[in-house]
C-alpha cells in the first residue's frame, strides 16, 4: 500500500466530466497568464469550487503541473518544505536535493538560503511548469508565510503558481498586484450564475426543476456551489420542490447544516453511520475505514459514495484513497460530536492502531492524541522521537508534547531527553532545564534499579555535563562526565561518547591539553564506533581549535583532514555539522598564511554552520573570517563579519566563543583607529588588565595588551610599561600551560612593546624567541597581521634557524597592510601640508563638513584633498587611507 | 431566519477599518493590504483604514496579523 502521505497529497483532483464548465473563469485565468500574471489566487470561503476551478484550468494549460493539497499537519515549516519539494519533484525531476539536505540538518536555515537553493535548482528548466498549493488557509505559521513571500518574489522564471485558500495568505499581495503579476478569483466571481445553477441542478443532477425554482434556489444560496449541490441532493426524489426551495433561508452555515441533515436523512442507516464514523479521517481507504467502522466492505461503500456525488473526492488514479470535501467533513464531524460523542475517542483509537500497524507513526500519534489515549501516544512518541528530530520535524514533536497533559509528559523521559539534546545543539541553553526537570520527575516515578531507568538517568547526567561545559561551569561539567563514565558499561558507547565529548570541552577550557586531547580522542573513537556522527564531529572540531592555541597545528590538520576525507567520501551529503570542522581547519590554514584554502574552509564552515544551526562554529568561523579580511585590508567586511558573529553569540553560543570575538573586535577597532571602541569592547567583557590570568580570560588580556601597545604608540608612554608587565604575566601563564599558540601572540606583542619603548635590543630578542617557536608548526599570520612594526623587527632577527624563518616571513609581507614602514619621503609623491592636515582630521573620525569647518575651507576642497591623499597612498577608502598612513608613520 | 447582515453578503467587497497594537512597520502593511489602504500610527497603535476587500481578504489579514503577535482592538465596516 502506498503511503497516503507521499502520494495522495500530490494528486490533482479527479474531475467529473459532467461538472458544470466554468469557461468564463477559465478564460479569465488564461487571459491573466497571457498578460504575465504568473500567480493566481483563488480566495473564497469553503464550498465555492476553488479546487475544482483550478484543477480544470491547470489541466488545459498543457504543461507539467505539481499539486499539493495541504492539511493542518503541514503547518510545520520542515514538513511543509519537504512536501513542497516532493511536489515539485513530481514534475521537475530530482530537484531540491541540496534543499532537502539542509532540512535534514534538523534546524531551519534562513529563508533566503532555502529560497535561493530551490530557485537555483529550478531555474534551468526549459519549459514552464505549474505549482498549485491547495487549501493554503491551513498554513498559519509566520515562518512559512515569510518563506512563501520570498519564494513568490524570487520565483524560478518558468514557474506558474496557483493558490486556493479560504482566506488571503499573508503574502505581499499588494506588491504582486502593483507589479501586474496576480490574477485573483474571489467569492463573488465563483458564485454560480443562474445558468450555471441550472446546469448543475437540471443538467448534472438531473432534477426536474422549474426555471423559477432554480432562480429562487440560486438566490437563496447566493450562488454558493456547495449549498446548491446539497440542495440538489436533498431534492432528489422529493415532490413539490418549490415548497422545499421556499423553506430555505438564513445564513450559509444554517442552510448547510439544514441541508446536510436533509442529505444524511435521505441515506440508508448504514451509509449514515459510515459517513459519520469515517468523518474523523483526513484520508479514506477501504482497509482503514473497515478498521474504524468495524465493517468489511468499505472500499465498495466509498465507490458508492463517489457515484452518488456525496462530497467525496478520489485522491489517486486507482481510486484507493479518497477524502471528503473539507466542508462536508467539518459538518459530519460536528454531527458526530453532537449525536454520538461517546464514539469519537473509540474511532480515533481504531484509526491510531491501523496507522501504527501500517507504518504511519505520525498519523498514529495524531489519532491517539485526538482519542486522548496517551498510553498509546507516549510510547509512539518515545519510539520515534529521534527519527523525527533527525528529520527536522521539531515543531510537530513540540506540538504533540503540548497536547499531552503534564502528568503524561513526565511519563516520557526519552521524549524530553531528545528535545533537550536538540536545544543544546542549537544553543538554546535556557530552554533545556524545563525538559531536564521533566526527565527527573519522570525518572522518579520509575523503578530506580531497572537498567532502563539507570541508563536514562545517566544520559540525563551526560546531557547536563555538556550543558555545564558550554555554560563555562567546568568543574561541575567534569564531575558529571566522570560520574557518567563510572556508571556506564564500557560497551555503552553512546553515553561514553557524550561524556568524553563533555570532558574534552571542559579540559580544553581549563587549558589542560593532555587531558583534553585524551578525552577528545576517546570521544572520537567511541562516537565513530557507535555511528554517533554529530558527537564525533564536535569532538574533532574541539580538538582542532584547542591545537591552534596550544601550538599543534600539524597534528590537528592531519586528524581533521582524515575525518573530513572519510566523511566526504562515505556520505553522499555529509551532515551540515561538519561545518564545525571546516571552520576550525580554516583557522589553521589562516595561521599558515594559506589564505585561499583558509577562506574556502571558512566559507564552507559558515555555509554548513548556518544549515546545522550550530551557533558555536558560526561564531568562531565568522571571527576567523573577520581576521582574514582585516589581514587583507578589508576592514568593512571584517566589521560586518564581527557584527554577525556578535549577533550569533547573543542568539546562544558557548561562553568559550566570546573571548576570540572580543579579541578580534579590539584588533579591528584599533586597526580602524578607534581606541574608544576597543576600550568599550574590553569594558563589556568585565575583564581588566589587572585580573588574574586564567585560560578563559587570557585571550581578552591579550586584547588588553594590544590596546596598551596602541596607546603607548600614541604618546601614552606609561602604557608601554604597563603592557610589558602584563606581557610578563601572560608569558609565564602561557609557558606554564604549554600554550605555544598563545605564547607566540604574547611574544609578538611584547617585542613591539619593547621596540616602542626604545628597547630595540630587547624587542629583537623577544622577536627571535617568537620566530624560533613559530617555525616548528609554521605559524605565519601572527607576524604578518602586525604589519610594518613586526617587519622591522624581523629584519633584525639573528641566529641561524630563526633568521632563516624570519627571512621567509619577510618574503610574505605582500598585502597593503603588510607594507614595511616607510617615511613620508618614500611616497612617490609626498603629501602636501594641507593633505596631511586633512588626513590627521580624517583619522580622528571627523566628517568632511567638520573638517571643512575646522580648516575654514569648503567641503568640495576637502573632497579634493581627500582624492589627492587616496591617490598618493594608493587606496580607495577612508579606513584604508588611515590604516596605510599609520603604517607609513604619517600619523 | 433573516440574513444576519442584509447589506453584506459573503462575497461582497466592503471598506473596513482595523485598529491594532503591534510592532509591525508601515512598509509591511503596504505590502499586504489592498491598494488604497491608509495607515496611521500613534506609538504602537495602528489604524488601518479604507481597506477594500471581501470576507476572505479581511479574515486573512486579521488572522495573519494575529499570527504575527498583533492585538486586534477593533474591526469595523465603514
Amino acid at each position: 500500500m502506498e503511503s497516503p502521505l507521499l502520494s495522495v497529497k500530490f494528486f490533482h483532483p479527479v474531475l467529473n466530466p459532467r461538472l458544470v464548465q466554468r469557461s468564463g473563469l477559465v478564460e479569465r485565468l488564461n487571459s491573466g497568464l497571457e498578460s504575465g500574471h504568473w500567480l493566481t489566487l483563488v480566495s473564497a470561503p469553503a464550498g465555492y469550487g476553488k479546487s475544482t476551478l483550478v484543477a480544470g484550468w491547470i489541466s488545459q494549460l498543457g504543461f507539467p503541473s505539481a499539486w499539493l493539497t495541504l492539511d493542518e499537519a503541514d503547518d510545520d515549516p520542515a514538513r511543509f518544505l519537504k512536501y513542497l519539494v516532493a511536489a515539485l519533484q513530481q514534475v521537475c525531476g530530482p530537484c531540491g536535493q541540496e534543499f532537502l539536505g539542509l532540512l535534514a540538518a534538523g534546524s531551519l536555515p534562513p529563508h533566503e538560503t532555502l529560497v535561493t537553493s530551490l530557485v537555483n535548482d529550478l531555474s534551468n528548466l526549459s519549459q514552464p511548469f505549474a505549482l498549485v498549493l491547495d487549501n493554503l488557509q491551513v498554513i498559519q505559521d509566520p515562518w512559512i508565510h515569510e518563506f512563501l513571500s520570498r519564494w513568490v518574489l524570487h520565483r524560478p522564471p518558468n514557474l506558474i503558481m496557483a493558490l486556493t485558500t479560504r482566506e488571503d495568505p499573508l503574502l505581499p499581495l499588494a506588491r504582486l498586484r502593483a507589479n501586474n503579476c496576480l490574477t485573483e478569483v474571489r467569492a463573488a466571481d465563483l458564485c454560480f450564475s443562474e445558468s450555471e445553477a441550472a446546469a448543475l441542478l437540471t443538467g448534472m443532477m438531473g432534477l426536474d426543476l422549474a426555471a423559477s425554482d432554480v432562480s429562487k434556489l440560486n438566490g437563496r444560496t447566493e450562488g454558493w456551489v456547495a449549498g446548491l449541490q446539497l440542495a440538489g441532493l436533498s431534492l432528489q426524489g422529493r415532490g413539490n420542490p418549490g415548497a422545499f426551495v421556499d423553506s430555505l433561508s438564513g445564513s450559509h452555515r444554517f442552510i448547510l447544516g439544514y441541508l446536510t441533515e436533509e442529505v444524511l436523512g435521505c441515506q440508508p442507516a448504514s451509509i449514515q453511520d459510515f459517513l459519520l464514523e469515517t468523518a474523523i479521517l483526513s484520508h479514506l481507504h477501504g482497509d482503514l475505514c473497515d478498521a474504524v467502522t468495524g465493517g468489511d466492505h468499505s472500499a465498495e461503500v466509498l465507490e458508492g459514495l463517489l457515484a452518488a456525488n456525496l462530497f467525496i473526492i478520489p485522491l489517486d488514479d486507482e481510486q484507493q484513497w479518497y477524502r471528503y470535501h473539507h466542508l462536508f467533513a467539518d459538518l459530519l464531524r460536528a454531527q458526530l460530536q453532537r449525536t454520538r460523542p461517546e464514539l469519537v475517542n473509540t474511532l480515533h483509537d481504531r484509526a491510531s492502531l491501523w496507522y501504527e500497524e501500517h507504518g504511519f507513526p505520525e498519523e498514529a500519534i495524531d489519532h491517539a492524541v485526538a482519542a486522548k489515549n496517551f498510553e498509546r501516544a507516549v510510547p509512539l512518541l518515545e519510539n520515534n522521537i529521534w527519527r523525527w528530530i533527525n528529520q527536522g520535524s521539531m515543531r510537530r514533536v513540540e506540538g504533540w508534547m503540548k497536547d499531552i497533559p503534564p502528568e503524561w509528559q513526565i511519563k516520557s523521559p526519552r521524549a524530553n531527553l531528545g528535545l533537550a539534546w536538540v536545544h543544546l545543539l542549537r544553543g538554546h541553553f535556557s530552554q533545556i532545564d524545563p525538559y531536564l526537570e521533566k526527565v527527573n520527575a519522570s525518572l522518579a516515578l520509575l523503578d530506580a534499579a531497572a537498567p532502563e531507568t539507570l541508563e536514562m538517568r545517566t544520559e540525563s547526567m551526560a546531557l547536563r555535563s555538556n550543558l555545564r561545559q558550554v555554560q563555562g561551569r567546568l568543574e561541575e561539567s567534569i564531575a558529571l562526565a566522570e560520574q557518567v563514565l563510572a556508571l556506564t558499561h564500557p560497551d555503552n558507547l553512546k553515553l561514553r561518547g557524550f561524556a568524553f565529548l563533555s570532558l574534552g570541552g571542559a579540559f580544553r577550557q581549563q587549558s589542560r591539553f593532555p587531558e583534553a586531547r585524551e578525552a577528545y580522542l576517546q570521544a572520537i573513537a567511541v562516537c565513530r564506533a557507535s555511528d554517533n556522527l554529530v558527537s564525533e564531529i564536535l569532538a574533532l572540531s574541539g580538538l582542532t581549535l584547542m591545537c591552534v592555541h596550544h601550538g599543534h597545528l600539524r597534528f590537528a590538520i592531519e586528524t581533521a583532514s582524515d575525518t573530513v576525507a572519510r566523511l566526504e567520501s562515505s556520505c553522499q551529503t555529509p551532515p551540515p555539522i561538519i561545518g564545525a570542522i571546516y571552520g576550525a581547519m580554516g583557522l589553521i590554514y589562516y595561521e599558515w598564511n594559506e589564505l585561499e584554502t583558509a577562506r574556502m574552509y571558512l566559507q564552507r564552515g559558515l555555509q554548513t554552520g548556518v544549515y546545522s544551526g550550530h551557533n558555536a562554529s558560526i561564531v568562531y568561523s565568522r571571527v576567523a573570517m573577520a581576521r582574514l579580511q582585516q589581514g587583507e585590508g578589508d576592514l568593512t567586511g571584517a566589521a560586518e563579519n564581527l557584527a554577525d558573529a556578535a549577533q550569533q553569540y547573543r542568539r546562544g553560543a558557548p561562553l568559550w566563543t566570546l573571548a576570540d570575538l572580543i579579541s578580534q573586535q579590539v584588533s579591528l577597532s584599533l586597526a580602524q583607529n578607534r581606541p574608544a571602541a576597543a576600550e568599550a569592547a574590553l569594558k563589556e567583557s568585565r575583564i581588566t588588565a589587572q585580573d588574574e590570568i586564567t585560560p578563559q580570560n587570557e585571550r581578552i588580556l591579550l586584547a588588553h595588551l594590544r590596546l596598551l601597545l596602541y596607546q603607548g604608540r600614541s604618546g601614552q608612554k606609561e602604557r608601554l610599561q604597563e603592557g610589558l608587565k602584563l606581557a610578563d604575566r601572560l608569558t609565564a601563564a602561557a609557558e606554564s600551560g604549554q600554550r605555544e599558540g598563545i605564547l607566540l601572540q604574547v611574544l609578538v606583542l611584547e617585542a613591539q612593546l619593547r621596540a616602542a619603548a626604545g628597547d630595540l635590543s630587547g624587542g629583537r630578542q623577544t622577536m627571535e624567541q617568537a620566530v624560533t617557536i613559530a617555525q616548528g608548526e609554521g605559524y605565519r599570520r601572527i607576524f604578518l597581521d602586525e604589519g610594518a612594526p613586526v617587519m622591522e623587527l624581523l629584519q633584525k632577527v639573528q641566529g641561524e634557524g630563526a633568521a632563516a624563518y624570519a627571512r621567509e616571513l619577510l618574503g610574505l609581507f605582500r598585502t597593503p597592510s603588510d607594507l614595511p614602514s616607510a617615511s613620508q619621503g618614500e611616497l612617490l609623491e609626498p603629501l602636501t601640508e594641507r593633505e596631511s592636515e586633512v588626513l590627521t582630521l580624517l583619522a580622528q573620525g571627523l566628517k568632511y563638513a567638520d573638517i571643512a569647518e575646522r580648516l575654514v575651507v569648503s567641503v568640495n576642497t576637502v573632497r579634493y584633498h581627500v582624492k589627492g591623499i587616496y591617490g598618493k597612498l594608493g587606496v580607495e577608502k577612508q579606513t584604508q587611507a588611515v590604516e596605510k598612513a599609520r603604517m607609513l608613520g604619517l600619523l | 431566519m433573516p440574513p444576519a447582515h442584509p447589506e453584506t453578503k459573503i462575497g461582497d467587497q466592503r471598506t473596513y477599518r482595523l485598529r491594532l497594537v503591534g510592532s509591525v512597520d508601515e512598509d509591511f502593511f503596504r505590502t499586504i493590504c489592498p491598494a488604497g489602504s491608509a495607515f496611521q500610527q500613534e506609538g504602537e497603535l495602528f489604524t488601518l483604514s479604507n481597506i477594500q476587500t471581501d470576507q476572505s481578504g479581511i479574515l486573512g489579514l486579521v488572522r495573519g496579523l494575529h499570527n504575527l503577535g498583533c492585538i486586534i482592538i477593533e474591526l469595523s465596516i465603514i
